[in-house]
């Protein structure tokens, strides 16, 4: 029996369980009912008192409170929008015809502006009314449920704006040197742009987040640890439930945190009155009194940020718009700070159905100050930011197999959004996308039902073709094609096509990828699991330079030392395809025609790894020659209760010797918070942070120094 | 129901109609409720977080944004609501040991064997466990979609779902690999 076969059986198995007539939709519509006749939803109805008072209510006088726990339905729907086929063939016929374009003529930020396809409203009246207008059209055409044929005819209004062709023109900022002090720092992608964790330090504190249940409800706390030579002592704590809000009823979410010199930035989603993130500021010159500096809200659920010469970049998507009444303008028009947007900075979408609005926001950690804020229309909710521009990017519901990129140029906080694309296939996570010297590399795998698009797409047909290109092969029947296949896109910064390749590795999987300047690699795996090597020099030409095949895959790439690239992934019995466990591999990319590996290192004992899937999950600095990461591995006893244990373990490569462990430590911790845990050093002395506690450790050595609970 | 009734009723139940909600409800409500037993564990609880659902889910409605989304939202709400209820649990779990708690069989409940084995069977495995498998097995996403529900990777769902798998197969005594 086979998994999928398993889970039917469980599936009627589980259908045996009686369901309650109390339940039945009848019952439930007597229940809506009444509340309908008693209840008037409003928000000024009263809240209960007690966070655990609600668990003792009856069914009939949850009513009351539901307009508190409604607070958490909008943030629901976050994320919920799943790729249909059928999804957004309405939609579609809402597109606008590209008529113009945005002004993007502000004299001081002309340096920065880029060509758009966006345009923005004159006022927030002409935003309401054109967005209305097809909102209205979009479900008048329901109104007529029968005629399952009719469509509805919708068309925006054209916008008279003149196009500014202003191209991007800022030269690239000079890449500081990596920093020298001897402590760990949140594996990042890009150098010098920091990403959010549940963990920092800053050679001598550790600021970590921990969490816990406290009278049924999970609460976090931020704290600040002393460290004397693995010496740990609790300095103080941040409650990040009521940080920023005193009413104990509102759902506050922490996300993560950063340390900027002596600041604290931590981002927060909420749900007070709509889904909100919040950036909260302390100042932790004084360890045993962080001081709240300051409290930034912007409208939209929390999709990323990044810290990049001291000024913090938000992303959220605003996707709760609501259009019922011209005013206030607060309903439809995002806000940072407790300030709408300014109307030169809103764009109008061109699908207003099939897209929503992200508000990028930036704040100078200097001076607390909001320096910039846009609202861009787009799909997707993933993000991915080099030292010059944030691109969002995600599934194209309206066409599926498609991924739409959104990119908005940045420079010293001043944000301008710039032209979008859409490439078909899909991108499995931000390492797969690099910008490098102005443009943008990424790697997208198309399914088989998919691979037609790649033909049908006549605005992606690049200005050279490179020698791969599958489409080109006469010999290659596109429809025979029954795999996945994948290709590399190499866009300009208008986001042009520049070149691609589609014919790398037909029927295999992404893994992983890391560019490393001018070369890209990729491991993929399914028959054969080769590591590619890609020659970007010529972004007009890109070329596979060499492949290696090896058994298993790296999910996880890693530049490590000149010439090296470090890999953890999961190894497989060549002949048999059974999992052997977790395996590490330094690979020898001096010679990306010779690719060969150095040495590898299996773990049969362990089958997973958080760092497989989570950078940040890993410890690493070549400089230092230091690799650590938690694993778990299962110990089946007798009488069929698995036992699984957690261990952290450290390593050392030497050029002669290859890996060397140089410590493991069991971990106690839920195998469910492993994703919690993370192992950063300072000095000669190792960190061992869980949900709930840190040990710490002489590096290489076995015996735990101390250890804090919280 | 195809698509096109699928958002007429939508539409009318954000306008408070709570006949289409009900109709919408009736789709699903077979599943939300196994669901709920499963990840809860107890009948009674089950009930109260899908009156929870639904009252929530109708004021809430006005904010769903696509309705052929209504089923995977929905779930959503179920799902945050019986997580909160699990965390409960924990908190008070202290003085009860599982043992315990499997002997606490209702004597009515005894007639379904096969859910009743399935729901003490949900008992080895954790809180992570029991709600990817209940989603997974009883709502019938997809390990992608479980990932976003549960704000995971896929990776680490697929993982987490075989070991599951595992464990009930020995617990179950059934052949499987």
């Amino acid at each position: 029996m086979n998994e999928q076969e398993y889970m039917n059986k469980l599936k009627q198995k589980a259908e045996n369980a009686p369901i309650p007539e109390s339940i039945s939709p009848e019952n439930m519509k007597k229940m809506l009912d009444e509340h309908m006749t008693t209840t008037k939803p409003s928000k000024e109805q009263k809240k209960p008192t007690s966070s655990k008072k609600w668990l003792a209510y009856t069914t009939v006088a949850c009513a009351m409170l539901l307009v508190v726990s409604g607070a958490g339905l909008t943030m629901a729907t976050k994320n919920m929008i799943k790729q249909s086929e059928t999804s957004m063939d309405m939609a579609q016929e809402a597109c606008v015809e590209e008529t113009g374009a945005a002004a993007e003529d502000d004299a001081s930020d002309s340096d920065l502006a880029c060509a758009t396809d966006l345009n923005t409203p004159e006022s927030y009246e002409e935003y309401y009314d054109t967005i209305k207008s097809n909102l209205d059209a979009y479900y008048d055409s329901f109104a007529q449920v029968q005629d399952s044929n009719k469509r509805s005819d919708l068309q925006v209004k054209d916008f008279n704006t003149s196009k500014a062709e202003n191209s991007v023109v800022f030269e690239d900022a000079a890449m500081e040197s990596g920093t020298n002090s001897d402590f760990s720092t949140t594996n990042i992608q890009e150098e010098n742009i920091d990403e959010g964790d549940i963990i920092k330090t800053d050679g001598k504190y550790i600021y970590k987040v921990s969490t816990k249940i406290e009278d049924g409800l999970l609460t976090n706390t931020l704290s600040i640890i002393k460290t004397v030579n693995g010496k740990l002592t609790l300095e103080s704590t941040i409650h990040l439930d009521s940080c920023f809000t005193d009413n104990k009823e509102d759902y506050v979410y922490f996300k993560e945190f950063y340390l900027y010199q002596n600041q604290l930035v931590l981002v927060f989603m909420n749900d007070f009155d709509k889904p909100e993130t919040t950036i909260v500021i302390y100042d932790v010159t004084n360890k045993s009194n962080p001081v709240k500096k300051k409290v930034i809200p912007q409208s939209g659920s929390y999709e990323s940020s990044r810290i990049h010469e001291g000024i913090l970049y938000t992303i959220s998507n605003f996707s709760n718009a609501d259009f019922s009444t011209k005013k206030p303008y607060e309903n439809y028009i995002p806000s940072v700070a407790g300030k709408l947007i300014d109307c030169s900075n809103i764009h109008f979408p061109e699908n207003v159905l099939a897209e929503s609005t992200y508000v990028v926001s930036s704040i100078d950690l200097n001076t607390l100050e909001v320096t910039d804020s846009i609202a861009v229309p787009t799909a997707g909710g993933q993000i991915y930011v080099s030292d010059r521009s944030i691109y969002i990017y995600g599934n194209v519901y309206s066409e599926p197999g498609k991924t739409k990129l959104l990119r908005v140029a940045y420079r010293e906080g001043k944000l301008s959004p710039g032209k979008s694309t859409i490439i078909t296939g899909y991108v499995y996570d931000s390492f797969a996308l690099s910008e490098y010297n102005g443009y943008l590399r990424i790697l997208a795998t198309i399914s088989p039902s998919n691979i037609n698009l790649l033909r049908e797409d006549s605005d992606m047909i690049p200005k050279t073709n490179a020698t791969n290109d599958i489409i080109n092969d006469e010999a290659v029947d596109m429809s025979q094609l029954t795999e996945n296949i994948n290709v590399l896109y190499i866009l300009d910064e208008n986001m042009s096509l520049v070149s691609k390749i589609s014919g790398i590795a037909p029927g295999e999987q992404i893994k992983s990828v890391r560019y490393i300047g001018d070369m890209g690699y990729l491991v993929t795996y399914e028959n054969v699991d080769p590591l590619f090597a890609i020659d970007l020099s010529d972004p007009e030409n890109p070329e596979i330079k060499g492949r290696l095949t090896v058994p298993g895959f790296s999910n996880y790439l890693h530049p490590y030392a000149d010439g090296l690239l470090f890999g953890l992934g999961e190894e497989y019995d060549p002949q048999t395809q059974t999992f052997e466990g977790l395996k590490i591999s330094m690979f020898d990319i001096s010679n990306p025609t010779n690719i060969q590996v150095k040495d590898q290192y299996i773990l049969d004992e362990a089958y997973y790894a958080p760092a497989q899937y989570n950078h940040k999950a890993l410890m690493i600095n070549p400089e230092k020659n230091i690799i650590g990461f938690l694993y778990q591995e299962q110990v089946g006893a007798d009488n069929g209760i698995y036992v699984t244990n957690c261990y952290f373990v450290t390593y050392e490569y030497q050029e002669d010797y290859g890996f060397m462990e140089s410590g493991m430590y069991l971990v106690d911790t839920e195998d469910y918070d492993s994703d919690q845990v993370r192992g950063i050093y300072i000095g000669d002395y190792l960190y061992i942070s869980t949900s709930n506690s840190v040990t710490s450790y002489q590096l290489n050595g076995e015996d735990a120094i101390d250890i804090l609970i919280e | 129901m195809n698509k096109e009734e699928l958002t007429a009723h939508v539409l009318l139940a954000k306008n408070g109609n709570t006949d289409s909600f009900c109709k919408l409800y009736e789709l699903y409500y077979k599943d939300m409720y196994r669901f709920a037993y499963y990840m809860l564990k107890d009948e009674e609880d089950a009930k109260d977080v899908i009156s929870e659902t639904v009252l929530d889910a109708f004021i809430g409605i006005k904010n769903l944004k696509k309705p052929e989304n209504f089923k995977a939202w929905i779930f959503q709400i179920l799902t945050t609501k019986c997580k909160r209820q699990m965390a409960v649990y924990v908190s008070n779990r202290e003085n009860l040991s599982d043992a315990e708690q499997a002997m606490d069989i209702p004597v009515e409940e005894k007639a379904y064997a096969d859910s009743i084995d399935l729901k003490n069977a949900f008992s080895i495995l954790n809180d992570m466990e029991r709600t990817v498998i209940s989603l997974m097995v009883i709502a019938g996403y997809s390990s992608r979609e479980t990932a976003k529900l549960l704000n995971s990777k896929e990776g680490t769902i697929r993982s987490i779902k075989s070991r599951a798998l595992t464990k009930l197969s020995q617990e179950l005594k059934e052949d499987f690999q």
